[in-house]
């Protein structure tokens, strides 16, 4: 499997056999919730995993470089060392780190130097939100202006948010069209998350087929949620989710990765 | 040591955190097994365990040779003794106020919310069915039912129940397969209406009763208004023949079902059957949630080992995505996880009996011989396949032209069957002799409601499967059984009429021989005479022939007899009818009932009144011909009988097209709506008896009693005319063949009554047969024969007979005759934010 999701044509018609069961889904989160379960060594590995998946993000109006470089030491170092040690790693053990920070394109300079001169900067990625997060209600040439100023930065991820009018409007060929172009704007090396903002597209048949479409667009992640929304990731949407990157693994043999905003779910595991 | 043991967990951290495995995760059993040690169990009867009991049996954990606990058996004294109890217990029970049974049945459901995990622990160790199925489904039904019905017992005194009162004692009897919500099915309705309860548990699980009942003595039960009495099918078999018993409800299999049905003739006993032969069909069509369906499907083929009588054996995927839809359905079979009853992780475990998996493997190799794909998941290394069965697909077709699932065993096998049109998957859903229950999946509402209407189960779910709720009625169609647990229907299956009496004989019928010897006393009638002045000259012969397809038909044995006259002289000659005849009706009536069902309440109401009009029209010849057939001397009589029977289809043609007793909106909360409504049986058999008057007969009024209320919901009748009057009914025939009566909606045959009536009670196509005021031993004959295909019988004395100023007060018992309950669930919700 690439490293990259190759992406493929925008397929309508099968976006447009997909249906949606709300009630059935609900249901079936229902049952995930009580049919598995991890206990003890387990639960204390599930965790752990938990850590690495986590992007430790700062989103605020008054970030600076000083509580950037507390984020950045805590990606580097989520677990005390007595912690790490009972649970059987190194004290220093590299495997234990967050996968990313997550920040606006004007700090990513600061992170990038605060985890340089922590010798971390090739361990831990810089993730940068774009394309006039949290809302996209901005021009396209700005929003992809803002892609190659971040990646200049230093960023090595990139979150970008949807328009969603596109979505509610059930324009399709836009929305893959303007994800393609992010893709491109990303350049070859940088992982392209996208945000879905599920909360913002009315219907679970929408998140369904924009998950769809931002994967047939060449996303490498797709998200939930910028966090900025009302509602963000719930169990029900994650099932839709879920099932919509298999179903475009199954077809197109990429495994997309997931991103759930939310720390509720992550307590499911516990 | 400890620190050995520290690192060695660390390290298997790094290795899971590498691997990202499940753990091992075990369920407690540890309360339940406290509860058995050192209690001594046996028949529970009037609120102890009996102490000493003659023989005991092991109670063994299913598949395994693990003794839970020893179990006194019941003998046929303690049998006695707890109906003795329960009939004792009943006379106070019964004469509670409904708010005092309400508390105490309040109680016992707060009992069993206290004691949920022991309860479920129970059910699982004993039955064996994954820890998580009792905990999240039956255990929360049981608390349910009891609270829904101590409702009902506080509304007991209301209007709405006035005309009903307690049966006396209930026969509960269980089976292997009847899980624990079964329970609380029968005892919640039986108590709300004030009887008390014999339970039999099955012989191999009867520790959930037994604790049911104890926990219910703690809740302040008073004794013996719930005996338990463990044992195996002889206990059941005195329990249910018990003269102290009047009421049975079953929950087994289809052929126990029938034996019981044979066992109970005679003996006055309403039975409510919830029987598992055969399994439920799901129906997948291209515009439904593809993932949503496969996960649905899975749950429920494999809940409950699959063994429940709602469980999915067949399902029908629409051809246009059978490529999309089967490796999905394969790749979640893979996921299924098969493990212990107490293994938190396990899907589906081990069978109720051992003897399934050898059931399971021969079904498989039949549907191999028969080129279809066996898919089977796999069984985890380390437990045997000689206790767990891998759960298993039949992937291209039937298994073996309908044996495989279409039978009394409960396999837990999923048959993948592609279909191509609405209209098929409704034919091959229905092609089966069961209909407890189907679910139908698509987003489109239009063609749900569709399929939901031509299905013949007695429940449908759309896009969800095996959902029930205490205030749903709960039953099957065909040989799934009779009647219906929950809601208000639930709790008046417990409940009889007032004024109703039940047929009860001790007399012994040779059902072999019945109706096989022919009445010849009636054949070759003489002619009828006239005297004139050249002499005695035949008249001209007035030979009533059979009607039915909508035309009068010469018998197909050219036989006749003749009907005598209130004086004792030959009135006319009917025709006689025979099994051949019979069987053409039975065509005539099954061909006309679909269109008859679906022209709708309207117009079925407007022909209805447009037969009462050309009674109208041909009263004065109705009143002569009733006069004379009754040897009456003044018309007053008869003119009399017309205006009752005017009324009376006055009553039925208003009574059509209103809202149904039972029918409605029953859904438990907003994010379902559930339609119940009531659908004719199809086929009524209907054995005509007159309606006594102070003054003699009136068969007229007796035959639109009758047929009347049965067409009038949409079914269609063949009638056995009184064989003392059955000339009203010919000419009454006219009448509809005047008005606009479709052929084969009402079919009407002479002949000798118990000939043409055991050919109709031993038909499989006729769903219901009505034979009020019928002989004893008739009655018990047609109790006997309805077993062959479980019809709906009704041979109660009914008061609107003997008083026929009553015969229009009992809309509601004839609803429930003439209809049964279908309940259509349609989860709903599109907003998911906010």
């Amino acid at each position: 499997m690439s490293d990259r999701n190759p992406g493929c044509e925008l397929d309508l018609g099968w976006l447009n056999s997909i249906h949606v069961n709300v009630p059935a889904i609900r249901l079936r989160a229902d049952v995930l919730q009580s049919r598995r379960s991890v206990k003890r060594e387990w639960q204390a590995a599930w965790l752990l995993r938990a850590i690495t998946c986590i992007d430790l993000t700062t989103l605020g109006g008054d970030d600076t470089a000083s509580n950037v470089a507390r984020l950045c030491a805590k990606a580097a170092h989520p677990l005390s060392s007595d912690v790490l040690l009972a649970l059987g790693f190194e004290e220093d053990d590299n495997r234990i780190t967050t996968a990313a920070v997550c920040l606006y394109p004007s700090r990513v300079a600061d992170a990038v130097s605060c985890l340089k001169k922590m010798g971390m900067a090739d361990k831990i990625p810089v993730a940068s939100v774009a394309t006039g997060f949290p809302s996209g209600q901005y021009m396209l040439k700005t929003r992809l202006e803002e892609i190659r100023m971040a990646v200049t930065s230093g960023a090595t991820e990139i979150d970008v948010v949807i328009d969603r009018s596109l979505v509610v409007t059930h324009q399709w060929e836009l929305l893959y069209q303007e994800i393609q172009q992010m893709k491109e704007a990303c350049g070859p090396k940088t992982h392209m998350k996208t945000i879905l903002a599920v909360g913002e597209l009315g219907s679970l048949t929408n998140v369904y087929k924009a998950s769809l479409v931002a994967m047939m667009a060449g996303s490498d992640f797709i998200k939930t949620s910028t966090g900025k929304e009302a509602v963000n990731a719930t169990l029900p949407v994650g099932v839709v989710m879920c099932r919509a990157i298999r179903n475009y693994y199954q077809r197109v043999g990429y495994k997309v990765n997931f991103i759930i905003l939310s720390y509720a779910v992550l307590s499911l595991i516990v | 040591m400890a620190g050995t043991t520290d690192r060695q967990k660390s390290c298997a951290i790094i290795e899971i955190f590498k691997s990202m495995e499940y753990g091992p995760v075990s369920d407690s059993s540890s309360i339940a097994k406290a509860w058995l040690k050192d209690r001594k169990l046996g028949p529970f009867i009037d609120g102890n365990f009996k102490e000493t009991s003659s023989s005991e049996y092991d109670v063994f954990r299913p598949c395994t040779e693990e003794v839970l606990t020893k179990v006194g058996l019941t003998s046929e004294d303690d049998i006695s003794m707890a109906v003795t109890s329960s009939l004792k217990a009943a006379d106070t029970w019964t004469n509670l106020s409904g708010h005092e049974r309400a508390c105490h049945i309040y109680s016992l459901a707060r009992h069993m919310q206290k004691h949920a995990t022991l309860l479920a622990q129970m059910e699982s160790l004993n039955r064996g069915v994954q820890s998580c199925d009792p905990r999240e489904f039956d255990v929360p039904a049981v608390v349910r039912y009891l609270y829904y019905y101590a409702g009902w017992a506080q509304l007991s005194s209301s209007s709405e129940l006035r005309d009903w009162k307690p049966v006396g004692v209930v026969a509960g009897i269980m089976s292997a397969v009847s899980p624990l919500i079964t329970l609380a099915q029968i005892v919640a309705p039986a108590l709300a209406a004030g009887n008390t309860v014999c339970l039999k548990p099955p012989k191999g699980s009867p520790l959930p009763a037994l604790l049911f009942a104890n926990i219910a003595m703690q809740a302040g039960l008073p004794p013996g208004v719930i005996n338990v009495l463990p044992g195996g099918s002889e206990v059941g078999r005195l329990l249910v023949t018990h003269i102290g018993v009047s009421k049975l409800m079953f929950s087994g299999s289809t052929g126990l079902g029938r034996l019981i049905r044979k066992q109970t003739a005679g003996l006055g006993i309403h039975l409510t059957l919830l029987l598992s032969g055969g399994k439920s069909s799901m129906m997948v069509f291209d515009s439904a949630d593809l993932d949503s369906s496969v996960d649905g499907a899975v749950h429920a083929a494999w809940f409950n080992q699959g063994q429940v009588p709602w469980s999915v054996g067949r399902l029908l995927v629409q051809e246009s995505i059978w490529h999309d839809f089967v490796p999905k359905l394969r790749a979640c079979v893979d996921r299924l996880r098969v493990g212990e009853a107490f293994d938190h992780l396990a899907d589906v475990g081990s069978p109720i009996t051992k003897d399934i998996i050898t059931s399971l493997a021969v079904a498989t190799s039949v549907a191999q011989k028969n080129g279809l794909e066996v898919y089977e998941a796999q069984i985890p290394p380390g437990l045997s396949s000689e206790t767990f069965f891998p759960p298993t697909l039949v992937i291209g077709g039937f298994a073996d032209s309908n044996l495989t699932v279409d039978d009394d065993i409960l396999l837990p096998l999923v048959e993948v069957v592609p279909f191509r049109t609405a209209k098929e998957a409704i034919a091959l859903a229905n092609n089966s002799r069961y209909g407890m229950a189907a679910s139908v999946w698509t987003e489109n509402t239009s063609l749900a409601l569709e399929v939901a209407y031509h299905l013949q189960v007695g429940t449908v779910w759309i896009n969800s499967h095996g959902t029930v709720d205490a205030g749903v009625p709960f039953g099957g169609w065909k040989q799934s059984g009779i009647g219906v647990v929950g809601g208000k229907e639930g709790l008046l299956e417990y409940m009889q009429y007032k004024g109703v009496r039940v047929s009860m004989t001790t007399d012994p019928v040779q059902y072999k021989y019945f109706g096989m010897t022919p009445d010849v006393s009636v054949c070759c009638p003489p002619s009828l005479n006239q005297q004139t002045n050249k002499g005695s000259v035949p008249v001209v012969d007035r030979t009533y022939k059979l009607y039915y397809g909508g035309a009068y038909k010469r018998p197909d044995g050219n036989m006749s007899h003749a009907v005598l006259d209130g004086t004792g002289k030959i009135h006319a000659i009917v025709a006689d009818g025979s099994r051949k005849d019979v069987r053409n009706a039975v065509e005539a009536a099954a061909k006309a009932q679909p269109a008859w069902r679906k022209i709708g309440a309207h117009v079925r109401s407007q022909i209805i009144y447009n037969a009462a009009e050309k009674l109208q029209s041909r009263r004065e010849d109705f009143i002569s011909h009733l006069t004379t057939l009754y040897g009456k001397s003044d018309k007053e009589d008869a003119s009399k009988e017309l205006d009752a029977c005017m009324s009376l289809l006055f009553h039925w043609a208003a009574s059509c097209d209103k809202k149904q007793f039972a029918a409605g909106d029953v859904s438990p909360n907003s994010s379902v709506v559930v339609n119940v409504c009531r659908e004719p049986l199809g086929i009524i058999g209907i054995v005509q008896a007159p309606v006594q008057s102070s003054t003699g007969p009136w068969a007229l009024l007796g035959f639109i009693s009758l047929f009347a209320p049965a067409v009038c919901y949409g079914n269609t009748v063949v009638v056995i005319a009184d064989s003392m009057h059955p000339t009203p009914a010919l000419e009454f025939c006219e009448v509809l063949h005047s008005s606009d009566f479709p052929a084969g909606v009402v079919n009407v045959l002479t002949g000798d009554s118990e000939a043409l009536l055991s050919t109709l009670a031993n038909h499989q196509e006729v769903a219901g047969l009505w034979a009020p005021q019928t002989t004893a031993t008739e009655a018990k004959y047609i109790e006997w024969a309805s077993s062959v295909n479980l019809k709906r019988i009704w041979v109660d004395k009914l008061p609107c007979f003997t008083s026929f100023e009553q015969v229009t007060d009992f809309r509601e018992l004839f609803e429930l005759n003439s209809t049964r309950t279908k309940a259509v669930w349609m989860p709903c919700g599109e907003i998911f934010a906010n």
